[in-house]
């Protein structure tokens, strides 16, 4: 029983992290319907930019999110207007060539500025452990986990409050009657995948408080947060949290119970499943 | 769309030709080993003026950590051997080290080694790493007759019958049986006799191949295999396993990492802080990699990794591939650095002999082949780079008196521990901060 | 216009037929036509599912591999050739594509969700495969060594170039075929719009498990064939990488165009070869970077495939020549 435990509040902890990452995907596909298979790329970018923060200004992981914000969200903006734009009246089709291209770039860019080994930051401040009944909980997880649900929270109020958010709302539910209302569509998409790109920068900020980064690090966040916007279906991003939890709870079963091999196993399995039985997600609202 | 037109037909042809001719033109060009100019030889035969060697290597993709630094290491070789004064029974010609990107699949090392044969006529190609790209491209050189001298330690890959295939390096599961026996002798030594142990790989050949090691050296101890997990390397948290490592509470932990998991893992231990008395990694890469030792800081301490090469070895060969790795790198060689640096002296010391043996025709890839059946050597500069002082062959393409060595990190420093009477320094052993 | 159409068919079969002649002696050209063909071979199969019925199929691999573990697992255990165990690979994966086609499109997974969790069943069945020792496992299995013909393992490339020149012009004439059938036509219907196409009496599910399975066949064949050329099975395969790019040459080169894709493999993969051979020695990853930058530049510039750049240019051509020859 108490292994159960164990593995609940690791995959759990884990599966925060993965929402987080989901969160800016959300945005991107679920709200303004562009496909970006770069998404873990993007990730694989800011984890490297807190690298670079970390160790040149001598920052500890988790602030470094604080600087890679803003790159990131120009980043964003800058890959918008070069080429999303451009895709935005072709189909779907041509949206996955150009990320995939985009995909190929970011890593061989990755491997060119920073080689191929992998970086990582030192032992990080908010590194520990404490116990909570039978389990030990690790202070890295953890704060990344709280991180990653207040910015969820703070995400879900910014689309709901401000004007800026509620302009993207406006944009993906109505196209035609949001510009009557005078929104400028290319402006709110433009700030809708810069944010969107932006949130990889705290989740890659969180991830290298005890990960390590290398050019192939996409790979490991692009299909699973493909999954867990599946699972949560489009719109919902209270819904979010909760799939990213199973996830990563169905994760750290499989790892202890099964094999670790069957980890990804078992998270498309139910990714497919999802989609076999329920194509609208499980939270989704559209 | 539904109407094959015959301008199209034609465009298609047309293309096809084109791009097909543009991409065949350049091995067209001769090389310089067909150009060559006479060089003096016993017998008088010509002999080109530079021996070509080739570099084919996973530069890019998943595996270019390796691929990259292996490469460095045979220009360092080259540029020695050349300083030398080339190989000297051949009337001192130099190498020419040409170099090709494997990429990360069974196709691209296909096309690397096709590609690199038909444009340079290689006498010999070092590299491929990956075991399942060495399958693929030891096809090619068997074919050509060109001598591959693999890096890849996986112990299948000299068991696949090839004819000219070498590997100097200790194999997979070698690894596997120094990081047990090293941990056997190491505790016996320090008075705490281990008794259960945890066995951990990631879930490739390479992986694998430790791990059979392992197991059987374990067995062979009278250890109890108290846990023993695959998981695949690019796991993203690894909190799960080593929940379940401290709940098994091994003595100590041997472990195959791939390269980048062995920092997670590092971590991981350190933050869940239930470390058991010792923790070594075995294979080619992981804990004690100088890249791994910057990126943990000084979590990377106590660990220890064994290595196919001998950084710490007390040679001046040795300390001059160290000081020029350092100057070019900056940091001290890792082991496919090392690996194939020895590697190129092997196979110039193979040159050598040819040249004694068969003055006729020392290039000959037959010929070179018994030169490197024959070959024996317990000194020289090959020898004083080796991680152990004997290198031949059986005719498998194994050396028999291989061995790793192991290293531990010393105050963020890897040193070698093992094998006693090489090492320079003492184990640190249990770890201080083990937690059961 | 009629004899032109069959003359210039001929003289492009016969200028693929002859064309090892021109590389008898090099090795390199004649493995790099070869993956070049293979290529060829997988995206035009990947046309009907992807370019004709618009369902973008991320799973090539995971049909190759299905394709190469039969084939490879039948020599090694029951030492039956390739001959015959390349078609019982196409079987498998046909089965394999029953098995996940019927869901898939009983629940009407779309568009970028078909993508995605096609792209998840190649990791899956990687996995799988990593995991069943029996079959699979970590450690590559090797075929025998070349040298014969009856294990399908040659010496040469050449007889491979010729079994994928065969399976190049199949795959060509099915394509062919079926966009001349009804089928092609309720493809294409439901590829543009599917409810549309459904309203119009279109059977949707069977139409596109059809396109399914056929594509699933042809890439099963090619996996057989692929394992034979390499020498061993190994769960990788299996491969993600392979799969995108098969799909992407699909795009490239223009969806839904019969000979489209093979246009987009030949120009893209020989295109990276080039770079890998001379750029990848010295410069490590810079030549993914430009190769990725003109990989975006076409599907940006043009999105309906590169063929449809170079037709647009032959018949302008084309048409200025017949109004020359009009003139005099």
């Amino acid at each position: 029983m108490d292994a159960v435990i164990q593995l609940l509040v690791n995959g759990a902890l884990m599966g925060c992290i993965y929402a987080l990452i989901t969160l800016g995907l959300s945005l991107i596909f679920g709200v303004m319907n562009i496909v970006n298979f770069a998404h873990g790329d993007l990730v694989m970018i800011s984890m490297y930019m807190a690298f670079w923060m970390g160790s040149y200004m001598g920052l500890d992981a988790s602030l470094t999110p604080l600087i890679t914000f803003p790159m990131l969200f120009l980043l964003g903006i800058g890959i918008y207007y070069a080429l999303i734009d451009r895709t935005l009246r072709q189909k779907y089709v041509t949206q996955i060539a150009v990320t995939v291209g985009l995909m190929t770039f970011l890593r061989a860019v990755a491997q060119l500025a920073w080689k191929a080994q992998p970086r990582s930051l030192p032992y990080s401040l908010i590194s520990g452990n404490f116990q909570i009944g039978s389990a030990t909980i690790m202070t890295s997880r953890l704060i990344s986990a709280l991180v990653s649900v207040l910015v969820i929270v703070l995400v879900a109020l910014f689309l709901s409050r401000t004007w800026p958010g509620r302009a993207i709302r406006a944009v993906s539910d109505d196209l035609d009657a949001s510009s009557l209302v005078g929104v400028n569509q290319k402006a709110t998409y433009a700030l809708a995948f810069g944010l969107g790109s932006a949130l990889t920068a705290i989740a890659g900020g969180m991830l290298m408080t005890f990960q390590q980064v290398d050019p192939t690090m996409g790979l490991r966040f692009g299909l699973l947060s493909w999954c867990v916007l599946a699972l949560t279906g489009l719109g919902s991003i209270s819904g979010l949290l909760i799939s990213g939890i199973i996830v990563g709870c169905a994760e750290a079963l499989a790892m202890g119970f099964w094999d670790p091999r069957a980890r990804l196993l078992v998270v498309y399995l139910i990714f497919i499943l999802v989609l076999w039985l329920r194509p609208r997600g499980v939270f989704g609202r559209k | 769309m539904k109407r094959i037109g015959i301008g199209k037909l034609i465009v298609l042809a047309t293309t096809l030709v084109l791009v097909l001719t543009s991409c065949a033109a350049p091995q067209q060009t001769q090389t310089p080993t067909q150009t060559a100019s006479p060089s003096a030889t016993p017998t008088g035969k010509k002999l080109p003026d530079k021996i070509v060697v080739g570099c084919l290597e996973p530069l890019t993709g998943a595996h270019a950590i390796f691929g990259t630094e292996a490469k460095v290491g045979m220009e360092i070789a080259v540029k020695h051997i050349n300083e030398a004064g080339g190989i000297q029974s051949l009337g001192g010609i130099p190498l020419e080290l040409v170099s090709e990107d494997a990429g990360e699949t069974a196709d691209s090392a296909k096309l690397g080694a096709e590609s690199i044969i038909s444009k340079h006529h290689p006498v010999a190609i070092l590299g491929l790493y990956i075991s399942r790209m060495t399958v693929a491209a030891s096809e090619v050189t068997e074919r050509e007759k060109v001598i591959l001298v693999a890096d890849a330690l996986v112990d299948s890959v000299t068991a696949m019958g090839r004819q000219y295939l070498f590997r100097p390096a200790p194999k997979a599961s070698q690894h596997g049986v120094t990081a047990v026996e090293f941990v056997v002798q190491t505790a016996t030594k320090a008075g705490q006799p281990v008794q259960k142990v945890a066995i951990l790989n990631e879930d490739s050949s390479f992986g694998r191949s430790n791990a059979v090691g392992a197991l059987q050296a374990a067995l062979d101890n009278q250890l109890t295999v108290v846990y023993q997990k695959e998981y695949p390397y690019d796991i993203a948290d690894v909190s799960s396993i080593v929940s379940e490592i401290s709940a098994a509470k091994p003595d100590f932990v041997v472990h195959c990492p791939y390269f980048m998991d062995a920092i997670l893992f590092a971590k991981t231990f350190r933050e869940f802080n239930q470390i058991p008395k010792f923790i070594v990694g075995m294979g080619a890469c992981g804990y004690t990699d100088p890249e791994s030792i910057k990126a943990l800081g000084d979590t990377a301490n106590y660990y220890a990794n064994t290595y196919s090469y001998n950084p710490a070895k007390n040679t001046a060969q040795n300390k001059k591939f160290v000081e020029d790795f350092k100057t070019k790198v900056g940091h001290i060689p890792t082991e496919a650095a090392g690996m194939n640096y020895y590697a190129m002296w092997v196979l110039k010391e193979a040159l050598e002999l040819s040249g004694k043996l068969f003055p006729d025709d020392p290039l000959n890839p037959d010929n070179l082949r018994q030169a490197f059946l024959k070959l024996d050597l317990t000194s020289g500069p090959a020898v004083d780079t080796y991680p152990t002082n004997h290198i031949a062959f059986t005719p498998t393409g194994d050396n028999p008196y291989a061995r790793a060595v192991v290293m531990q990190v010393q105050n963020g420093e890897p040193k070698v521990v093992w094998p006693f009477d090489s090492a320079e320094a003492e184990p640190v052993y249990p770890r201080p901060d083990a937690t059961y | 216009m009629k004899n032109l159409r069959i003359v210039s068919l001929l003289f492009l079969i016969l200028l693929v037929l002859i064309l090892p002649f021109f590389f008898r002696s090099n090795q390199y050209g004649m493995i790099l036509l070869t993956t070049i063909l293979l290529y060829g071979v997988l995206a035009t199969a990947w046309n009907i599912i992807g370019g004709m019925a618009g369902q973008l199929d991320l799973a090539a691999g995971a049909y190759l591999g299905l394709g190469a573990f039969t084939t490879g697992t039948l020599l090694l255990r029951f030492n039956l050739t390739p001959w015959i165990g390349i078609f019982v690979g196409g079987l498998v994966a046909v089965l394999f594509a029953i098995l996940v086609g019927l869901p898939l499109f009983r629940f009407k997974v779309k568009e970028v969700w078909y993508a995605l969790s096609s792209s998840a069943l190649v990791e899956v069945l990687r996995i799988a495969f990593i995991m069943w020792e029996k079959i699979g496992g970590p450690v590559e299995r090797y075929l025998p060594n070349y040298g014969s013909a009856l294990y399908m393992r040659f010496s040469s490339y050449i007889p491979y170039y010729y079994i994928m020149v065969i399976l190049l012009f199949a795959s060509l004439f099915v394509n062919y075929w079926i966009s001349r059938s009804k089928l092609g036509y309720y493809l294409i219907a439901l590829g543009d719009d599917e409810d549309a196409a459904e309203v119009l009496g279109v059977n949707v599910r069977s139409s596109k498990l059809k396109a399914l399975v056929i594509y699933a066949f042809i890439v099963g064949l090619t996996g057989g064939v692929y394992a034979c050329i390499y020498g061993f099975i190994h769960p990788n395969f299996f491969s993600s990488p392979l799969s995108t790019e098969v799909a992407i040459l699909g795009i490239v080169g223009g969806m839904g165009i019969t000979y489209g894709p093979l246009v987009g493999a030949v120009l893209l993969v020989s295109m990276r070869e080039l770079l890998r051979a001379n750029l990848g020695g010295q410069l490590e990853s810079l030549y993914l970077v430009i190769y990725s930058v003109v990989l975006i530049l076409i599907v940006l510039f043009r999105p309906r495939g590169i063929t449809t750049l170079l037709q647009d240019t032959f018949n302008k051509l084309f048409s200025r020549w017949v109004r020359n020859n009009h003139a005099e």
